[in-house]
C-alpha cells in the first residue's frame, strides 16, 4: 500500500517564499491537460498525469480546493473561510495561504490570468465543525510507470524493425 | 516480404503508417492461414485472429473462457477485431517504423502517432523482466480494429501471456462508462467485490482462495468495468492468475499447474478451476482493499470499511497510469466509489479466513 511521501502539516517545503504578486484578486485555474482531481466524502484526490505524483488532499482542504479551482479570486476564497470559521478565521487564512503554496509549488493549481466566475454555489454559514487544517499527502508510487521509457533503438538510416538476416524473404 | 515504406505526409502520416502497417497484416494473415476465435466481453463482441498458430498457442488460453459459438457471434456485428502476427513464422515485417526513438513517449506512446482516430504504442523497455519485448499495438478508431506485431514469438514475455492484448482491448472496449481496471474480482450468486491494491497487496492470493472455495473468480488484476447500468458491473478478461511461491505455499490445494514466470512468480492457468459454466460477469457491491497483516501466520484477517478517498486512491492511479492516455478514468472511477462501500481486508496468514471476511459481503444464501 502506498505511504504518502510528507506530511503537508509542516516540514519540508514550508520556508518557501511567497508567490510574487499574490493579491487578493489572484485566481487560480486547473490545467485539465496535466491534473484531473475528484473529491469524494471531504476529500479531493488529485492526479498529476505529467510526473505519476498523486495526492489526498483533507481536512479544510477538499473545501478550499473547490473554491480555489472554480476560480474564486484569493481574497473572496478568504471572504468564506472568514464567514464558515468565525471563531478561527486567522488560523483558517494562515493555512489558506500555506495551502495556496503548496498546491501552486506541486503545479496542482496555476495563477489564471483571467478571473471566471465561479461556477458552484460560494456556502456562506458557519460550519458545523471546527476548522481542520488542510493537509496534502503525496504519493510518488506510480512515478515508476512514466520513467521507465520502451528501449527503441532505431538506426537512423534504416528504421525497425529488420527482418532477420537469415530466413528472410524478400 | 517488406512492403513498400509508408509515406509520411504532414496531413496524415499516423494513418498512411497504420494503412501500410494493416496491409502487411492481411498479407500475414493470408500467407500463414487465420485462426479466429469469437469472444464475447459482456454484451461487446470481439473477433480475435492470429495469422498462423505460433501466437495463437502462447495468447489465446488467457482468454479462452470468453469464447463464443461462432453461430451466436454471427448475428450480431463485432465490437472489435484483433488480428496478431508475428514476422518469424509469418516471414511478414511491418513497414520500418517512420518515427524517431526519441518519439517513444512514456509506456510507450508514439509523439505524431496517436491522432486521426490512430491509436499507435510500442512495447518494451528496460522494465521488461528477461529482456525487451519488441512489439507494436495500432488501432484504428473508424474501423475498430486493433493489430498486434511481435517481431517473433519467443519474445513474448509471461506477462503478455497471463493478461494478452491489453492494450488493444483497452483501447478497443473504452466508451464513457466502461474501462479495464487494475483491480481483481470475486462472487458469487451473480454479485461481487473488486480487489484493489498493488502488486504484492494480497489480491490474486485472495483471488484465487475465494475460487478455490467455490466462488466466482473474474481476475486476478485486470477486469472490464461496465458503469452504464444502474449497478456497475465487472466483466472477466483473463483466467489466470499470478501467484509467487509463497502463495502456492499458502494455497495447498494447488496442483501447481503453473507456467513459469519470473523471479519466484508462476502463471496459474483457472479455468479448470472454474469450469465451463462459470459466470463472466458479476455486479459489484464493494470494493476492497487486500492488506498483509502485521500478525503472521498466526494473524487474524479483519474486514473493516474505510472511507471512498481510500478506494480511489488503490484503484485509480494504478488503472491510469498503468494504461496509456487514460486520464479521463478518475471520474467514472470516482462514480464507481460513491457507488458502493470501501473496505480494507487486513489479510492474516490463512487465506481461507480472508474468504469468509469477504463472504460477509456477498448474498448469504449464494454461496456455492
Amino acid at each position: 500500500v502506498a505511504q504518502p511521501e510528507q506530511d503537508g502539516g509542516g516540514g519540508a517545503g514550508q520556508q518557501a517564499a511567497r508567490l510574487s504578486g499574490e493579491t487578493t484578486e489572484t485566481c487560480f485555474n486547473v490545467d485539465p491537460d496535466r491534473v484531473v482531481h475528484e473529491t469524494i466524502d471531504d476529500e479531493t484526490i488529485l492526479i498529476q498525469l505529467e510526473t505519476g505524483t498523486y495526492y489526498s488532499l483533507t481536512g479544510a482542504g477538499a473545501e478550499i480546493w473547490e473554491l480555489l479551482s472554480q476560480g474564486l479570486p484569493l481574497g473572496a476564497v478568504a471572504s468564506t473561510l472568514r464567514a464558515r470559521y468565525p471563531d478561527e478565521t486567522p488560523r483558517a487564512l494562515a493555512e489558506l495561504d500555506r495551502l495556496v503554496q503548496q498546491l501552486t509549488q506541486e503545479r496542482l493549481l496555476q495563477p489564471a490570468s483571467l478571473r471566471r466566475p465561479a461556477s458552484g454555489p460560494t456556502v456562506l454559514e458557519p460550519a458545523s465543525n471546527p476548522f481542520e487544517p488542510p493537509v496534502l499527502h503525496r504519493y510518488t508510487d506510480m512515478e515508476y510507470f512514466l520513467r521507465l521509457d520502451p528501449i527503441h533503438e532505431i538506426d537512423p538510416t534504416i528504421g525497425w524493425p529488420e527482418p532477420p538476416v537469415s530466413g528472410a524473404v524478400s | 516480404v517488406r512492403l513498400a515504406d509508408a509515406a509520411a505526409t504532414d496531413a496524415s502520416h499516423a494513418r498512411a503508417y497504420l494503412a501500410a502497417f494493416a496491409e502487411a497484416c492481411e498479407h500475414a494473415l493470408h500467407r500463414a492461414g487465420a485462426f479466429s476465435h469469437e469472444l464475447a466481453v459482456g454484451s461487446r463482441r470481439v473477433c480475435l485472429q492470429f495469422a498462423g498458430d505460433a501466437l495463437e498457442k502462447l495468447l489465446f488460453p488467457a482468454l479462452s473462457h470468453l469464447r463464443v459459438a461462432s453461430a451466436d457471434a454471427a448475428s450480431g456485428p463485432r465490437d472489435l477485431t484483433i488480428q496478431c502476427w508475428d514476422g518469424a513464422s509469418t516471414g511478414v515485417f511491418p513497414p520500418r517504423f517512420p518515427w524517431r526513438g526519441a518519439d517513444v513517449r512514456a509506456r510507450g506512446e508514439i509523439r505524431g502517432y496517436n491522432q486521426d482516430g490512430v491509436r499507435t504504442l510500442f512495447h518494451g523497455g528496460i522494465a521488461a523482466p528477461g529482456g525487451d519485448f519488441v512489439a507494436l499495438t495500432m488501432f484504428d478508431e473508424l474501423t475498430r480494429v486493433a493489430r498486434f506485431f511481435v517481431v517473433r514469438p519467443e519474445v513474448v514475455p509471461w506477462y503478455e501471456r497471463a493478461a494478452p492484448l491489453r492494450t488493444a482491448l483497452h483501447w478497443g472496449l473504452r466508451d464513457a462508462g466502461r474501462l479495464l481496471v487494475h483491480a481483481g474480482a470475486i462472487g458469487s450468486g451473480g454479485r461481487g467485490v473488486l480487489l484493489v491494491g498493488p502488486g504484492g497487496s494480497g489480491k490474486s492470493t485472495t483471488a484465487v482462495a475465494a475460487l478455490l472455495d467455490g466462488l466466482d473468480y473474474l481476475g486476478d488484476d485486470y477486469v472490464v468495468l461496465d458503469l452504464a447500468a444502474a449497478e456497475p458491473v465487472a466483466h472477466s478478461l483473463y483466467c489466470t492468475a499470478k501467484l509467487t511461491s509463497e502463495a502456492f505455499g499458502l494455497l495447498p490445494e494447488l496442483a501447481n499447474p503453473a507456467w513459469p514466470a519470473s523471479g519466484d512468480k508462476h502463471v496459474l492457468d483457472v479455468s479448470p478451476l472454474r469450469g465451463a459454466d462459470a459466470p463472466n460477469t458479476l455486479k459489484i457491491t464493494a470494493v476492497v482493499l487486500p492488506r498483509l497483516g502485521r500478525g503472521g501466520a498466526d494473524g487474524a484477517v479483519h474486514l473493516r470499511p474505510v472511507k471512498g478517498g481510500d478506494g480511489l486512491l488503490a484503484l485509480a492511479p494504478s488503472t491510469i497510469f498503468q494504461a496509456p492516455s487514460e486520464r479521463a478514468a478518475l471520474a467514472p472511477l470516482a462514480r464507481l466509489i460513491r457507488t458502493v462501500p470501501s473496505y480494507v481486508l487486513e489479510l492474516g496468514g490463512r487465506p481461507g479466513d480472508a474468504v469468509a471476511a469477504l463472504a460477509q459481503l456477498l448474498p448469504p444464501d449464494a454461496r456455492a
